[in-house]
């Protein structure tokens, strides 16, 4: 069963619209509804801002779709506009969700009510209050993936591409063979032993820089200037790398897609994870 | 007798003669059968019939001739074998004269004069001019109509087109007959009752064909003549296009004209046309019927061009393809010229007609629009001159009334080229399309281009960047009404649900959907406003925002989130980039551009604030947080600590009483709770992001926020508030690449030191001090049941610190904790037997309560962590 997790458009606040690509890549049929014959179910990580077209290309991919509030959504007209579109429910936009996709229970959150949001050990703590096998949160603008005490922790980026006004992150001066050890920690044989190896005390680490291991061979170069330079700060980037993320669940087991757009095509990644019984 | 039975009497007839005929013809005997023949012609010889029956008349009676002349063309060769110079058709020319009747008459000197011409006689020429003259002994429209059909008809392929001479011949032959059967098409319209007229007009309709169908054979014959000299296109020139165009204005009529001038448009070739332009416009056109639509003439010569071009596109790209020099050597008709042409007309037709109705300018202007985007695609001047007689219109048109019911035709002229280009600015430009949209009164219309353009601009796949004020005049002048428009007034349709709408302004208002969509269109655009360079960029927005945006105070609420978040991400960048030269070369002049964009930003959302306090308080307070973190990561504390203050204003203010929302809090869940908790955790969120305060500052700060937060309203947001914000007394990420100010070592200060990292600001007995507090709030709760969850939140939050290495927070508090926990459940032994929700409530905690220790197990089994917590 395949479910989609997508989130951060702010449309119109940061971004014009969603990448074409992406468009056509999700709703094959449009303008029939479900617009995508395959996708099961929807989850959307909020920051719609105020696109009721987004929502409502969103709303029609899939016969079920789920929203949760985002810091920068209008709670009062979001929920209105839900309405419109048919979901007549107390609390339409509520600030998490839980679901189920085959024998996973899935949450998700935007997770701007966790302090400090992103931090491991807090989405953990979380995962554990909801009693979820996977936990998929929003807000970070770059694709993370990784397993914690034998939970899956997501988060598909944003859609659109949109900036944040984090931190911009700092390049990590790690060796190519630590980034290797990263990239299998995420291959499906390691997935399920990791949980319990990797959480203590490099919880940085432990993040395992998802996008870092996607990014292409400029920005190793990128980062080799860095190091020739360290005075020389990086320019900011105008925009974060689009992207969203596929479950493909089936019984226990879980595929991640990793769909980003990079220089204008579209790359597709995968992950696996496997869930302890 | 009714008209059809007339009809099936005269068939009746005409079958039974016919028989008789082709008896006669079988034994040969050749007069009996022209007799025959004779009698149902008569037939034809009616007045009582309709054109549509009459033709049913006539196709009977043609196959009947047809045999005829089979016969007579068989006999004339047997005879002809015999003697090779048998007079035998001439003579039977000559016969069929004595016949009583004009109409049956014509029709077997026809039938015989033509077949006779088959035969290649050197008569031929003679015969037809007979044949032609004679014909001008019918007057009566219907029958003679018929007659000269069947003329043409039979002559078909028989023209003589040998010699440059026969040519002519044919050709005077071929116009004459047009303009004798158009006389007498026109003179149709005058027969009988004057009440009849418009039965007239539709019979004339159905027989217009007949009349055509000269000048289709026209153009076939022009076509098909070769000798040397003989040039098509200057003949049609010289000869025919005077002739035929006589023919046309002379005859007064509307129906005439207009369907000739058509039939004359589509039947010759476009080279011919391109060469008679000026005279068809001015000389023609002009002097038709004032009746005729002259809009849709020209609309039919435009189409006819435009269909020509695609035509001549795809195949010269075809040549193209097979050879470049073939395709180079392909010319067009220079169409400079014949856009003048156009324009001279349209300005004749104005001064000649200028009671015309605006539609009718309209319209052509429209089709010279798409000539002009045709030929001439980027020739803007073109555009523009029809945008000035257009704005000319406009002002004679004055009457509402006008307007409204030509809406669709100036939408559709303004429209057109926006469709066309796929850059619309060099169009919008234009003075004059500005001035004929300035000059347009209706707010329907202006709303609709408007909310074009502007999905124009944002969907191109190019994005044209407005990089200068003078590229946001040329685009935000078209946008001003929606800018200034506002949909608060409650309409009927908006109240039965007719429009989706939604509530805003504390569900004071109801703005539709559609509404709402403009105003996120005028968003996108506003991207489009772009600068190299950022502080440029910065002057762009606020430029837009004080000419444009500010025009209604009531929708500010729409489109300020989207120019204060290119504000504040504009400073970020050019904060970025001064902060990198500033390693090269000390600038004061850029830091203090950084400050006063600051500055004039929170302006601008105070402007906001001022406006929308009662209902969109929150997001001013959003706002207001991302361009404090931005103040912050540039190294602006003063400002930062000033926009913070902001944000705490704006809580005391608007948040901290704010009601909304909070009947959807369910006290059991760690997400969610009242606005004013809700806005508790965005500021602490901030605030442990904060790399460059000072340690005083940044205590200050996160101090004031957890009083803030143990002084909620209701317990578990104080308490949730509190163990929130013990984080930020503990750093677990640098975030930036140096030493943080925060944690340098103050005079008359211990050292923090924790570890040897030092880069971390991190100080354990407050940590523990706000955990203790959360806890001492839960305890105070009145539900057994919410504390019982507070406790195991707080339980989770202690396992947090502990992981993260905060030696205040030590096993033995865990341990008091959990033992606390484990009491206050057996309190619960009797509830849990039941089976109802408050069973099922401490179920769910008593198992979360559960998964964490078993959690706490896996941790210390597998890596030896958590230790000395008893599980």
């Amino acid at each position: 069963m395949l479910t989609l997790a997508i989130g951060d458009f702010f449309i119109p606040e940061r971004v014009i619209e969603l990448p074409s690509k992406f468009c056509k890549l999700l709703s094959p049929n449009a303008p029939a509804v479900p617009s995508n014959p395959k996708i099961a179910q929807v989850l959307c990580l909020g920051n719609i801002t105020q696109s009721a077209s987004t929502l409502r290309f969103l709303n029609d991919l899939s016969p079920s779709f789920h929203i949760v509030r985002g810091e920068f959504d209008n709670y009062n007209i979001l929920c209105q506009q839900l309405a419109n579109l048919g979901h007549k429910s107390s609390n339409p936009l509520p600030f998490y969700k839980v679901v189920t996709a085959d024998n996973f229970r899935i949450g998700f959150t935007s997770g701007y009510q966790d302090v400090p949001r992103h931090d491991p050990l807090l989405l953990l703590t979380f995962a554990r209050e909801i009693d979820v096998d996977i936990l998929i949160w929003g807000g970070a603008h770059h694709v993370e993936a990784y397993t914690l005490d034998g939970k899956f922790f997501i988060n598909p980026g944003s859609a659109t591409g949109a900036y944040t006004f984090d931190w911009p992150e700092i390049e990590e001066k790690d060796d190519d063979e630590d980034e290797d050890d990263e990239e299998t920690t995420l291959a499906p044989s390691n997935a399920k032993s990791s949980g319990g190896s990797e959480d203590q005390g490099d919880k940085e680490e432990s993040e395992s820089d998802e996008v870092e291991r996607k990014l292409s061979e400029d920005d190793k170069e990128k980062e080799i200037e860095d190091k020739q330079d360290p005075c020389e700060l990086e320019p900011l980037e105008e925009y974060s790398t689009p992207s969203f993320c596929l479950l493909d669940t089936h019984g226990s087991l879980c595929t991640l897609y990793i769909y980003t757009q990079v220089n204008g095509e579209i790359k597709v990644d995968k992950v696996m994870y496997q869930k302890d019984e | 007798m009714t008209e059809s039975s007339a009809v099936t009497g005269a068939l009746a007839n005409i079958r039974q003669q016919s028989k008789l005929m082709k008896e006669n013809l079988h034994d040969g005997h050749l007069l009996q059968a022209l007799k025959h023949c004779s009698n149902f012609l008569n037939e034809l010889r009616t007045s009582a019939l309709s054109p549509k029956q009459y033709y049913e008349l006539y196709m009977a009676v043609y196959d009947l001739l047809d045999i005829l002349s089979d016969f007579l063309l068989e006999s004339n060769r047997s005879k002809q074998a015999k003697s090779a110079n048998t007079a035998f058709l001439t003579d039977l020319y000559e016969l069929v004269q004595y016949s009583g009747n004009i109409i049956p008459r014509l029709y077997m000197m026809i039938v015989i004069g033509t077949t006779h011409m088959a035969t290649k006689s050197s008569s031929t020429k003679e015969i037809m001019k007979d044949m032609i003259e004679m014909c001008r002994g019918v007057q009566h429209p219907i029958r003679g109509l018929f007659l000269r059909h069947h003329l043409s008809q039979r002559l078909k392929d028989l023209y003589p087109m040998a010699t440059v001479d026969d040519f002519n011949d044919t050709v005077e032959f071929l116009i004459t007959n047009f303009i004798e059967m158009n006389k007498l098409w026109v003179r149709l319209q005058h027969q009988g009752h004057s009440s009849e007229r418009e039965l007239r007009y539709r019979e004339r309709k159905e027989l217009k064909i007949l009349v055509g169908s000269n000048l289709v054979r026209l153009s076939q014959v022009v076509d098909d003549f070769s000798a040397e000299g003989y040039v098509p296109l200057q003949f049609y020139v010289s000869k025919i296009f005077p002739a035929i165009t006589e023919q046309i204005i002379q005859c007064r009529d509307p129906l005439a004209q207009l369907y000739l001038i058509d039939v004359l448009i589509q039947i010759f070739p476009d080279e011919f046309h391109f060469l008679t332009l000026d005279s068809l416009l001015s000389d023609v056109f002009l002097e038709l019927h004032p009746m005729l639509e002259k809009d849709k003439l020209v609309e039919t010569l435009v189409e006819r061009f435009v269909l020509y071009h695609k035509y001549e596109d795809s195949l010269s790209s075809e040549t193209q393809n097979l050879s470049l020099e073939e395709g180079a050597k392909k010319v067009q008709p220079a169409p400079v010229k014949f856009f003048q042409s156009f324009v001279s007309f349209y300005q004749k037709l104005h001064e000649m007609e200028p009671e015309l109705p605006a539609a009718c300018f309209i319209a052509i202007l429209s089709s010279l629009i798409k000539l002009s985007l045709t030929f001439e695609p980027t020739n803007y001047e073109n555009l523009n001159t029809i945008y000035k007689f257009a704005a000319v219109v406009l002002r004679d048109d004055s009457s509402d009334q006008d307007v409204k019911t030509t809406a669709s035709l100036w939408l559709e002229l303004l429209e057109a080229p926006i469709d066309h280009f796929s850059s619309i600015k060099e169009l919008l430009k234009l003075p004059f399309y500005h001035a004929l949209f300035s000059k347009i009164q209706e707010p329907e219309l202006l709303r609709s281009l408007g909310l074009r353009i502007s999905q124009k601009l944002v969907s191109s796949a190019t994005k044209e960047q407005l990089s200068s004020t003078e590229d946001i005049d040329d685009v935000f002048k078209y946008l001003s009404i929606l800018i200034a428009e506002t949909d608060s007034k409650s309409t009927t349709s908006k109240d039965l649900g007719v429009q989706k709408t939604v509530l805003i302004n504390n569900n004071e208002t109801r703005v539709s959907e559609a509404f709402l969509h403009t105003q996120e269109t005028i968003c996108k655009v506003l991207h489009l406003i772009n600068h190299s360079d950022h502080f440029q960029c910065l002057t762009l927005l606020f430029y837009v925002r004080k000419k444009y945006l500010n025009a209604a105070f009531e929708n500010i609420v729409f489109t300020y989130p989207t120019l204060v978040t290119r504000m504040t991400n504009c400073i970020r960048h050019a904060g970025y980039l001064a902060s990198r030269r500033k390693k090269v070369e000390a600038s004061d002049q850029t830091d203090l551009m950084v400050t006063s964009n600051f500055k004039n930003t929170s302006v601008v959302i105070d402007e906001l604030y001022k406006y929308h306090r009662e209902a969109d308080s929150e997001l001013v307070f959003k706002l207001y947080l991302n361009l404090a973190s931005v103040a912050d990561q540039l190294k602006q504390e003063t400002i930062a600590y000033e926009l913070f203050n902001q944000c705490f204003i704006v809580y005391e203010e608007s948040l901290l009483l704010n009601m909304s929302q909070s009947n959807l809090v369910n006290p059991h869940e760690s997400m969610g709770g009242s606005l004013s908790y809700q806005a508790i955790l965005m500021l602490a969120n901030r605030l442990q992001q904060l790399r460059y305060f000072s340690g005083e500052n940044y205590e200050n700060l996160i101090t004031k926020l957890t009083l803030y937060g143990s002084k909620l309203l209701k317990k578990q947001d104080q308490c949730r508030s509190v163990y929130y914000c013990a984080h930020l007394w503990w750093w677990v990420d640098p975030l930036i690449d140096e030493p943080s100010l925060t944690v340098q070592p103050r005079e008359g200060d211990a050292p923090i030191s924790e570890g040897d990292n030092n880069s971390l600001y991190k100080d354990p007995k407050r940590v523990l001090e706000c955990l203790q507090k959360s806890l001492r709030i839960a305890d105070s709760c009145m539900d057994p049941k919410l504390l019982l969850k507070l406790f195991v939140d707080i339980l989770n939050r202690c396992l947090i610190f502990n992981d993260y290495g905060n030696s205040s927070v030590d096993f033995r508090y865990i341990n008091g904790l959990i033992e606390l926990i484990k009491s206050n459940l057996t309190n619960f032994e009797e509830d849990l037997r039941n089976n109802d929700d408050e069973a099922k409530l401490i179920k769910q905690i008593q198992q979360y309560f559960n998964r964490t220790l078993r959690y706490v197990r896996n941790r210390q089994e597998s890596e030896g962590s958590l230790g000395g917590i008893i599980v």
